[in-house]
């Protein structure tokens, strides 16, 4: 028997796993992030109401993601790129993400 | 100026944080409303309501900005934060009167080895009650600066005027100690008639009076580098105050549209 998920670990997971995805392409912006999760998600994930910078700021912290300043437009913007860090988490969180929603599909066609 | 400049005021108002670090956020935030909208306008949509989802994408409510807050709480905060206010300041005044307190027995024992004790100059205590007022306001802005990370420019001020004046007034008292004394000691010659050593009484005075300026004068000194050194502190804290205005700029024509477009919670990534 596996081990049982923690469904607000799950969430976090989930959010850090949206940001980490988007920035994958490459270094982006808060606002960019934001817009890239919507867009690619075709709407069905949005960061709303600045929640998008708590995760991106513990991910920073945690050496996940990096901030660096720079300019643009002449005023100073930060964009964030991951870390090697934050590629291998990636890859670790891909794989238990696939699990944790294999399972669910699993249980939920099982019911059908 | 800011297009966002009431949001990001409200923003920084309710950020209690070190200054650097409300500036940082402060600015991430401004630049990042502004190429949301921008970025929203490019795509048709009307600059209104491309601005009005900038501020309810990336605004933080106030559960998100807690939580924001708490990733850049200082060591000290996040250790005190959990007492309330009253035992918070209890524990905040029993550190401080220890810390005086070390300090106090630290400069007693170093002082120890000069005659300041045994045969006291009359304007020794003055100097010495002078050089500990020099510590504790020198240790109470460090503990301001550096452990609580205050980022009130008037708090951290407060009382700073002081330790020039305390400059002033060590190396003056040192030196009219020294005259004050200078005056007896001609008297005791007076008086001890030509029976007297002179040599000694003149010794003596100089012996007692020389540490006693010595004192004033590291005294003065001290409190004014302190005062430089902690002012320079300060002028960056307020430094990064005024980066978050000039950032922001006045607000007059936009607080009325802001103030509608506040954000109500909805929850993270649905």
């Amino acid at each position: 028997m596996g081990r049982a998920v923690d469904v607000q670990a799950l969430v976090r997971d989930m959010n850090e796993a949206l940001i980490l995805a988007v920035l994958r392409d490459g270094a982006k912006h808060g606002y960019q992030i934001a817009l890239d999760v919507e867009e690619r998600s075709g709407g069905t994930f949005a960061f709303q109401h600045g929640t998008l910078y708590p995760i991106l700021h513990r991910l920073e912290k945690e050496g996940r993601i990096e901030g660096k300043w720079g300019t643009g437009e002449g005023r100073r913007r930060k964009e964030y790129r991951p870390t090697r860090r934050g590629h291998e988490w990636m890859a670790e969180q891909e794989e238990s993400l696939r699990d944790v929603f294999g399972t669910l599909i699993g249980l939920l066609e099982g019911e059908r | 100026m800011s297009t966002f400049a009431a949001e990001l005021r409200a923003l920084a108002e309710r950020l209690d944080l070190p200054q650097t670090v409300r500036a940082d956020i402060v600015r991430e935030l401004d630049a990042d409303l502004r190429g949301l909208a921008d970025a929203l306008e490019a795509r048709g949509i009307p600059r209104e309501e491309a601005r009005r989802r900038a501020v309810e994408t990336l605004l933080p409510t106030p559960e998100a900005l807690a939580r924001l807050v708490s990733h850049h709480r200082p060591l000290y905060r996040r250790l005190v934060d959990r007492f309330s206010d009253p035992i918070r300041h209890r524990l905040e005044r029993a550190l401080f009167g220890t810390a005086l307190l070390a300090f106090a027995l630290a400069g007693g024992a170093a002082l120890g080895g000069l005659d300041l004790f045994a045969d006291p100059a009359a304007f020794t205590p003055l100097l010495l009650g002078l050089g500990l007022a020099t510590g504790g306001l020198v240790l109470w802005k460090l503990f301001q600066l550096h452990v609580r990370k205050e980022h009130r420019t008037e708090r951290l001020r407060r009382g700073l005027g002081w330790l020039p004046a305390i400059a002033v007034a060590a190396t003056v008292g040192s030196l009219l100690g020294l005259t004050w004394d200078l005056y007896g000691t001609a008297g005791r010659l007076i008086e001890a008639g030509p029976e007297a050593d002179p040599r000694a009484i003149l010794l003596a005075w100089l012996r007692r009076d020389t540490a006693m300026a010595s004192l004033g004068l590291v005294v003065g000194a001290l409190a004014l580098g302190c005062w430089l050194w902690l002012a320079a502190g300060v002028a960056r804290v307020a430094r990064a105050e005024l980066e978050i205005e000039r950032d922001i700029g006045p607000d007059a024509d936009e607080s009325e549209s802001a103030a509608s477009m506040e954000p109500q919670p909805r929850g993270e990534a649905r």
